[in-house]
């Protein structure tokens, strides 16, 4: 195995490991409680819409 | 306000999967009980799953192609996982509900023409495949610590932008493609000089960006209740950018190695 496999190999298992880990985590207050974020369109719930 | 007229005209997000509708027909929200909604979890694992069976495909045609060394004897598989690739997303983007069935065929549809470009690139360009897996793979997880962090915060002008810069990409590639049909093409798309690359280093921002586009919609999914099926298809879209992603990294380690 070179440097190639490593460097780039380890990148790839870190960034998968990030995700399957971190992933599965709500995203921080900061996000979340914002004023200006997208509305995906699915408020529709309950009769309502934006 | 203007920014609202041109969302409503050019889509709702930049990853074509997304449409304005997404969740809006059929969704049935807080009202299903818990185990039926759509969760952070259960998306991350069938993205999991969707990786799994790409990786399965393209190793099958990735093998073929480097026990025959002809590229000929991959393109039936090829072209089998393009034209079937696109009819299952298009079905998965009309039809979400059957998103368990046809985001699986999908990905594994996908991991045929991935596995056969991806042998083609390497037998040129060696070692350049773990490349484009390290960076695709790199930027998931950077842009996944970012957006759950707060450090990016995509907003409605976020997502104009990257609506803007998805479409024009698009139909630049749409009217390469056109006019390939007549021997002649846009020569700075698949140039190795500066201007090249420049494009292509534009494109991967782009694929990217839209990598935070997609976390955006399943956290906002997850939240929200949305049904189970959705998860299937939040997995999808995530498919969708990380395989588009990939194949732009993949053009421009070529141009730069090519060079």
């Amino acid at each position: 195995m070179g440097f190639n496999e490593i460097v780039f190999g380890g990148m790839a298992l870190i960034g998968i490991l990030i995700f399957l880990y971190i992933g599965r985590y709500r995203a921080g207050a900061s996000q979340r409680n914002r004023g200006n974020k997208i509305r995906w369109n699915f408020l529709a719930r309950r009769g309502r819409r934006r | 306000m203007q920014n609202r007229n041109a969302l409503a005209v050019l889509g709702r997000s930049g990853n074509p999967v997304f449409r304005g509708s997404t969740f809006a027909p059929d969704a049935t929200f807080a009202t299903a009980p818990a185990a039926e909604r759509m969760t952070l979890s259960g998306t991350v694992n069938k993205t999991g799953i969707l990786l799994i069976l790409c990786l399965a495909t393209a190793s099958i045609v990735w093998n073929r192609f480097f026990e025959s060394g002809n590229p000929a004897s991959i393109m039936g598989l090829l072209w089998l996982g393009l034209i079937g690739g696109l009819g299952a997303a298009i079905t998965t983007m009309f039809k979400r509900q059957w998103a368990a069935m046809t985001a699986p065929i999908y990905a594994l549809l996908q991991g045929l023409v991935l596995g056969g470009i991806s042998a083609i690139f390497e037998a040129q360009y060696p070692g350049i495949v773990i490349q484009a897996i390290g960076l695709t793979f790199g930027t998931l997880g950077v842009l996944l610590l970012a957006y759950k962090s707060g450090w990016i915060k995509p907003t409605e002008n976020f997502r104009l932008m990257i609506v803007a810069a998805t479409g024009g990409i698009a139909i630049l590639y749409l009217i390469s493609f056109i006019m390939g049909f007549f021997g002649s093409s846009i020569g700075f798309i698949h140039s190795n000089g500066l201007f090249g690359i420049g494009f292509s280093l534009f494109v991967v921002a782009i694929a990217a960006l839209n990598l935070v586009l997609d976390f955006d919609f399943i956290e906002a999914g997850a939240e929200q209740g949305a049904p189970k099926y959705m998860e299937w298809f939040g997995a999808f879209s995530l498919m969708v950018t990380l395989i588009w992603l990939y194949l732009e990294i993949l053009r421009l380690l070529a141009k730069l190695r090519s060079r």
